[in-house]
């Protein structure tokens, strides 16, 4: 059974910072950010790995279609059933999920 | 006014907390009037009619896409409406224009038209939230 | 059964004619879509009364070019002829009344490619960000466009981005 639509719930540990959902969102309700974290003892001349370190959604805009969800290459997204408890300002709307 | 500003519905005090009485007008633009309307009649069925009640709170629900041209509704339906008043902007198309916010046609939402008191996610909001809003509203909370 | 046919905007009333002659007398719409690269793609849906048979007759109206009225043949080309014009601007002959149809008299042609959808210009797009990618590096990088903003939407070089 499919979870209600509501609002997006997010795996960090699996976002690979694509930005595949910030680009294909119709309402471009979605920004990310992420830095690149450099291990020199990782592999025999190191590795560089992006960390997610911003994914916030504006509830303000979302309009529920789903498409970020369908869109991630790794599943890191998915429905919870309840919204974002009304505010009195549409900018507490934008809320943080990272 | 025409057929889109829709009822208004007294509740009386004194249950439990002691709830402040609201009177509840709606302005259904569009499809989130179905929702609103949904809440408003499970909430009215919860908080029965009271003509006797005093100083209400005035609440107007904006539920629907708002339009240039059609944005007059709802100046007007606050118009009619005294203070001490909210206005409950339901649904994204009133909070930012929703699907519609690169519109030639449609108000990137309503909070340059009217004070807004409650801004309600959703496309659309369930119904259970608009509920949630009016008790909380009662119960003297969001302003 | 539904049918395409593309024809010259010079034959569009004779194939309307000829369909029409045929028992398709029903018009179900005309929808006319401005082109990226001009000239204004218009189709009409017309079938026979138990849509047994059906056709979408399309033609490409250039901005040089006119449309003829279907009014003669399909009386309720009228109110579809009025919106196509006045969304797209495709110039319309022989209609027997052009008055804008949802759009306050005098507004621009608000469907054509050439006018601005000003959020769309004004908001920065989230998806323009690379993250992780150093902004001075020199590697070449795939400029990104933005969706929804055509090219001669964006301001001039030397104009300011944002106001």
């Amino acid at each position: 059974m499919t979870a209600r639509r509501g609002a997006i719930e997010l795996d960090a540990d699996s976002c690979t910072s694509c930005m595949i959902c910030v680009r294909e969102c119709p309402a471009w309700c979605i920004t990310l950010d992420a830095s690149r974290n450099y291990d020199p003892d990782a592999g025999p001349r190191g590795k560089s790995k992006l960390v997610l370190t911003d994914f916030v959604v504006d509830y303000g805009l979302c309009i529920d279609c789903g498409i970020c969800i369908d869109v991630c290459p790794t599943d890191a997204l998915a429905w919870v059933p309840q919204k974002p408890a009304a505010t009195a300002s549409g900018a507490q709307l934008r809320e943080e999920l990272r | 006014m025409s057929g889109n500003v829709v009822v208004a519905l007294d509740v009386p005090p004194g249950t439990g907390d002691d709830p402040r009485p609201l009177c509840v007008t709606s302005v259904n633009l569009a499809c989130c009037a179905i929702e609103a309307g949904t809440g408003l009649q499970r909430w009215s069925e919860r908080h029965p009619q009271d003509d006797q009640a005093t100083d209400p709170l005035n609440v107007l629900v904006v539920a629907g896409t708002v339009t240039w041209t059609n944005s007059h509704l709802v100046v007007e339906a606050l118009n009619t409406l005294a203070e001490p008043r909210a206005v409950v902007a339901f649904g994204v198309c009133t909070i930012s224009g929703g699907p519609y916010w690169d519109s030639y046609s449609v108000l990137p939402g309503i909070s340059e038209l009217v004070d807004v008191s409650v801004n309600v996610p959703g496309c659309p909001p369930h119904p259970q939230d608009l509920e949630r809003v009016l008790d909380r509203l009662a119960a003297g909370e969001l302003l | 059964m539904i049918t395409r046919d593309q024809v010259a905007v010079a034959d569009w009333v004779g194939a309307l004619s000829r369909l029409h002659a045929d028992g398709l007398i029903y018009l179900d719409f005309i929808a006319a879509t401005s082109r990226l690269d001009g000239g204004t793609d218009v189709v009409a849906h017309v079938m026979t009364p138990d849509a047994s048979l059906r056709v979408l007759v399309s033609t490409v109206v250039g901005d040089e070019e006119v449309l003829e009225s279907l009014t003669a043949l399909y009386p309720i080309a009228a109110w579809q002829e009025r919106e196509a014009a006045e969304l797209t601007g495709v110039v319309v002959r022989g209609h027997p009344d052009l008055r804008a149809l949802t759009l306050p008299e005098g507004s621009p042609a608000v469907m054509r490619r050439d006018f601005v959808l000003t959020p769309r210009v004004d908001t920065p797009w989230p998806g323009l960000a690379e993250p992780g990618v150093d902004p001075d590096s020199n590697r070449r990088r795939r400029v990104r466009t933005v969706p929804g903003v055509p090219a001669h939407w964006l301001a001039q070089p030397g104009q300011e981005d944002s106001p």
